[in-house]
């Protein structure tokens, strides 16, 4: 069975429901988990001649995601789950999970179907399903 | 944890896969199966 979980965040609500659902999983089958925050590279070109501007933003970033990672570190100290976090910068999150996934050896990615920017008119999220189209390792879809 | 799993198949050997990975995960956290 799954011995090694990711579960990405991008701090949304789904997101923090996918974590509980995650730790709860891996819990069950005394697998352990890997939380993974993408922090999007794009803010640092944008930014970039606006230097005050761009290490703020850069700073706001990784404030927002160790604070998204520490809700899984938590959720998983609360369950006995063994955790580990990693934050990265990627303008593709999805190219990011599936690159961290395979090269921590992770056999199972668990994700929520839609993240921040909400569901809209798709029927999924686009880095969730960028995910499962890229992934090689199984996807679990949390909805 | 999840309860109960729907396991659809088409008799592919990747399907195949699935159901048996379904299985195995649903036995560990007490589920039950349904096939499709």
């Amino acid at each position: 069975m799954f011995k090694h979980i990711l579960l990405p965040t991008d701090g949304s609500s789904l997101s923090h429901v996918a974590i509980q659902k995650g730790v709860q999983l891996a819990k069950a089958i005394k697998a352990k988990i890997t939380g993974i925050s993408v922090i999007p590279e794009q803010e640092y070109y944008l930014y970039q001649m606006q230097v005050r501007v761009k290490e703020e933003t850069v700073k706001q970033h990784k404030v927002q995601a160790n604070r998204n990672l520490s809700v899984i570190e938590k959720a998983a100290k609360d369950a006995g789950v063994p955790c580990d976090t990693f934050c990265e910068i990627s303008d593709h999150p999805h190219e990011m999970i599936t690159k961290v996934a395979e090269k921590i050896g992770c056999d199972l990615i668990m994700m929520a179907s839609h993240g921040r920017r909400g569901v809209g008119a798709l029927l999924i999220g686009s880095e969730t399903e960028k995910v499962l189209t890229h992934s090689k390792i199984p996807v679990l879809v949390y909805r | 944890m999840f309860r109960h799993i729907l396991l659809p198949t088409d008799g592919s050997a990747l399907s195949e896969g699935a159901i048996n990975e379904g299985v195995r995960l649903a036995k560990i956290i007490g589920a039950k199966v349904t096939g499709l």
